[in-house]
């Protein structure tokens, strides 16, 4: 191993510096020159018709500049907000979304009017006297409600608040015949509740309009500089080559600051009218009304088995709760959730419908893990349920249905294709690493003490590094092109596409390009986050940054070297096969004593131009693009061990182990920390976190006060590892991590509190695993036993 | 509505201040608008999320939850005063090591929540780290390694600033 062996090292971050010392900068950080402040006036109805809007008393409260509703925006002029995403077939458009509610609002939260003012605290005070009269129409809030006959209509353009039905795997009408030799035919109904991503910095943003240029700069802290320049100016009509997008440091986004957002149009139309700077960034309760929220889904769900634990059978359908309107991925995400629907398992016979459903709420979009964490929960809580009613140990039912290493490439139930896995492998290490056997025995002995204690297991499998899937409807690149010059010092800089919200491409990107031209990696410099210096790009999402750009950057690092070597052996007048390359220093094979050039002198005579080799353009810069054919798989075991409090139905999680196969790692440090966070939101959801609506559709959960973020002291110490299985499609042979670890935990640990609670009867529950809802089950399951007692007793 | 401005004077990141503040002011937005002092956020509007946390006399407060008057005479610690001349507190250098920040949103709020729980604790073993980490939200790390960091600290014997 060399000093410019990065890859595999834990190198430390070196973004860290500035986020240690106050030195970073986030959107509401960042004070143009002229800047004015906003405060949206939202709506407080769920469902109602605007009747009138006075905003007299607010244009004059002090300080106010100017207050816009929709009429300001007459026609066209109001931003209608595109969707990134339409499922293909089976959507044709989508529900219109303005920037400003116009005549109608469907959701608490939705924007109704906009105060512009000289300071922060002169807009909010100003936005309390504007003035909306609603004229309240019923609500619904619940998928399967809207879908109910009579159910109150959202949008005339689409009857029965349906908005899709999508469609993967065998037929669905095939079941039956599919299950014919089943010994073991069950039907579960699971909710994947509604949770929201919850970054600690809200969505900000700050539109700048120049009139004399006709050039917008934008700034917020986005995951995807490029999809929210293109759907601003399909919004605003300002022409995308006009259209700068910054990013600047980003506090957390999960998936929720991808798409382009209602408030990123409206403060550029307002920007444009006024001619001024004006930013506008989230309250929390904002955060929770109008940032989309994730998961939302009621699953049906029928397998079959056979007596020897062999799923043979699954239909699923599956009721995705899109809110009021479709979100940027808002229609793909619960899609995708098809792909993934069949597990790590081989069945023959699986089919999922998804049914897209309108309501009264907030929109839904990617939350880390979108799509794969609502598969991943129901299949795991299928064979589960298979395993248990077989009275099989769960590790066996999964042994005898996993897809096995030889089969890969492997074309799941539903027709997805698998590049490479090796399931058994991980489950192994996680078992070894609780010491299974042993758990099962201090089970057994607490179970005779009258103990709650539980094993639960969550395995995975997941799509990453997006890859090509015009199938499902997704029109946007799935390569990743990697611009990289070196500079007349021989300094590096890459631009990269994808756009850091804490994970580390700074340093992860900049290993991958030092260790393959062999320089410090110092003297790497990553770019990213400003569509004005990476003109192409996709974004961070989907676990994709190192398998893409990263892959991207590695092979523009080879095409710059390439270009270097050449100019070298035109210096040294040699052939390209006598070059050496030790130490940033080219040399002549065999001639030690022979010239050197350093490739900082090679990098000053390609920015001079002069004595290169015939007919090479000068400077050593190239571009490198990674074309993502495919979607990498990774894959991996997560193990709980729980004991319950029975008297109030608290859980302790007393063991969490998770096994990761994210391929081939680049920094072991960072994707311990990506596996780390995961975990802590998928605990989130499966014990503490619920977006939750009364009856009327009013959210009731729009603080840290009612939503449950999990605090340190509530985490249990993580115990983490990785098998290493190479995806075979990408020249780094990374599979991707930014969302294993949220996948997991539902099902664990879901998993494990039902083997401790099933002795006393309980078969099922449903997240968030509250104290209250375990105490309940428990209860209801030992009033339901005394009732069949009391019943066998009058029998008798 | 035309409130009169209050005169505060108090010290800030080691340096005398003098201001007039609105009497509903809170300290986090002073700090963040009349100080250009940005490092601490504001995450939660409720006290919850503790991104907002700064040292007044020493102790960890939530800059949300107090008014900017009530920092008169105090003296007033943010993250942009907690390295020194010779480079990053041991807090710093330790959450460093350990990756225990990621977006970095919450991490000025660990910093000062930590440097005040090693000056103020009389022992910090995992249970008392995280107790003590109850009214600060991180949504990257899962807490482990900014656990870590702060045991090392005080398995050092280093006492808060």
């Amino acid at each position: 191993m060399t000093a410019t062996d990065y890859i595999g090292r834990p190198v430390l971050r070196r973004e860290d510096h500035r986020f240690l010392t106050g030195g970073a900068r986030y959107t509401e950080d960042i004070v143009p020159t002229g800047l004015l402040y906003t405060s949206i006036v939202r709506s407080t109805e769920a469902h109602a018709d605007i009747v009138s809007i006075d905003t007299s008393a607010a244009a004059r409260a002090p300080g106010v500049v100017a207050v816009f509703t929709e009429a300001d925006f007459p026609g066209e002029e109001l931003p209608v907000i595109p969707t990134d995403w339409i499922p293909a077939g089976v959507m044709t458009h989508i529900p219109t979304r303005y920037a400003l509610a116009r005549d109608r609002v469907r959701f608490v939260g939705e924007a109704v009017a906009i105060v512009v003012a000289e300071t922060r605290p002169q807009a909010d005070d100003a936005a309390a006297l504007v003035a909306i009269s609603y004229d309240p129409r019923p609500a619904v809030a619940g998928q399967e409600a809207a879908l109910q006959p009579g159910a109150p209509l959202l949008h005339e353009d689409f009857p029965g608040n349906y908005a899709f039905l999508w469609h993967m795997g065998a037929p669905h009408e095939d079941y039956d015949t599919a299950a014919a030799g089943a010994d073991v035919v069950l039907e579960l109904r699971l909710e994947n509740q509604r949770i929201t991503a919850a970054s600690m910095e809200g969505r900000a943003v700050i539109a700048d309009y120049d009139p004399s240029t006709g050039r917008l700069k934008l700034t917020t802290g986005t995951q995807n500089i490029h999809v929210v320049r293109r759907n601003l100016s399909l919004a605003t009509g300002i022409p995308e080559h006009l259209v700068q997008v910054v990013a600047p440091a980003v506090g957390g986004g999960f998936g929720a600051k991808l798409c382009l957002y209602p408030e990123d149009a409206l403060l550029t139309v307002v920007s444009r009218r006024l001619g001024r700077p004006v930013r506008w960034a989230q309250t929390r309760t904002e955060d929770f009304t109008s940032t989309s929220h994730g998961r939302d889904h009621v699953e049906y769900v029928k397998v079959a088995a056979t007596r020897d634990g062999k799923i043979i059978a699954l239909n699923i359908d599956s009721y995705a709760n899109c809110g009021a309107y479709i979100s940027g991925m808002g229609a793909g995400i619960p899609t995708v959730f098809s792909l993934m629907a069949s597990g790590c398992y081989s069945i023959p016979h699986a089919s999922v419908n998804v049914h897209g459903c309108l309501t009264n709420t907030t929109t839904t979009e990617t939350y880390r893990g979108a799509g794969r964490p609502e598969a991943a929960y129901l299949i795991e809580r299928a064979v589960d349920a298979v395993a248990a009613k077989l009275e099989m140990d769960p590790v066996e039912i999964r042994r005898r249905n996993f897809v096995q290493p030889d089969q890969f490439p492997f074309l799941n139930g539903v027709g997805f294709p698998l590049d490479s896995g090796e399931y058994e492998r991980g489950l192994d290490l996680a078992l070894e690493m609780l010491d299974y056997g042993a758990a099962r025995k201090a089970q057994a002995e607490a179970r005779n003490e009258g103990r709650l204690v539980g094993i639960g297991i969550g395995s995975y499998v997941e799509f990453c590094g997006f890859g090509e899937c015009s199938f499902l409807g997704f029109d946007r690149p799935s390569y990743e092109q990697v611009v990289m010059s070196a500079s007349r010092t021989g300094k590096i800089s890459a631009q990269v596409g994808i756009v850091a919200a804490g994970q580390g491409h700074e340093t992860t990107i900049a290993q991958v390009v030092a260790e393959e031209l062999g320089l410090p990696i110092d003297d790497v410099d990553i770019l990213q986050g400003d569509t004005d210096i990476v003109h192409y790009g996709t974004g961070t999402f989907n676990s994709r940054s190192i398998s893409n750009a990263g892959s991207g950057a590695k092979i523009a690092a080879r095409k710059l070297m390439e270009k270097a070597r050449a100019i070298a052996a035109h210096q040294l007048e040699c052939n390209d096969d006598d070059l050496v390359y030790e130490n940033a220093t080219f040399g002549v094979k065999g001639v030690p004593a022979g010239p050197k050039l350093t490739f900082a002198e090679v990098s000053q005579e390609a920015v001079r131009g002069v004595r290169l080799p015939e007919g090479m353009d000068p400077t050593l810069k190239v571009i490198g693009t990674y074309k993502a054919e495919r979607f990498t798989s990774p894959f991996g075991s997560h193990v709980a061990m729980v004991e319950i409090d029975p008297d109030t139905g608290a859980i302790d999680v007393v063991r969490y182990i998770a096994v990761d196969d994210c391929g081939n790692i680049v920094n072991p440090l960072l994707v311990t920390g990506q596996v780390h966070g995961g975990i802590a939101q998928g605990i989130g959801q499966t014990l503490f976190e619920h977006i939750t609506f009364d009856d009327n559709a009013q959210p009731t959960s729009g603080s840290f006060m009612e939503y449950c973020l999990p605090k340190a002291h509530q985490m249990p110490h993580m115990e983490t590892a990785h098998t290493v299985t190479p995806s075979p499609l990408n020249p780094l042979g990374a599979k991707g991590i930014g969302e294993s670890g949220v996948i997991g935990p539902p099902p664990a640990i879901t998993n494990a509190v039902l083997d401790a609670l099933r002795p006393l009867g309980v078969t099922h529950i449903d997240m968030p695993l509250t104290p209250a809802r375990v105490w309940a089950a428990i209860r209801e399951a030992q009033v339901t036993k005394e009732a069949q007692a009391v019943i066998k007793e009058t029998q008798r | 509505m035309k409130t009169a401005l209050v005169p505060i004077s108090f010290v800030l990141n080691g340096r005398p201040v003098q201001a007039e503040v609105e009497p509903r002011a809170l300290l986090v937005h002073h700090l963040r608008e009349d100080h250009r002092l940005v490092g601490a956020h504001v995450g939660c509007d409720t006290s919850q999320c503790g991104a907002c946390a700064v040292l007044l006399n020493g102790r960890a407060v939530k800059a949300c939850t107090l008014l900017a008057v009530q920092a008169d005479g105090a003296d007033i610690v943010t993250i942009e005063g907690v390295a020194g001349p010779d480079g990053l507190h041991p807090v710093q250098e330790a959450l460093h090591r350990h990756h225990g920040l990621q977006c970095g949103f919450c991490t000025p709020g660990m910093v000062i929540c930590a440097i005040d729980m090693l000056a103020t604790e009389e022992s910090l073993d995992e249970s008392t780290i995280r107790h003590g980490l109850a009214g600060n939200i991180c949504r990257c790390t899962g807490y482990q390694t900014i656990v870590d960091a702060i045991a090392e600290v005080a398995a050092s014997g280093t006492k808060g600033a």
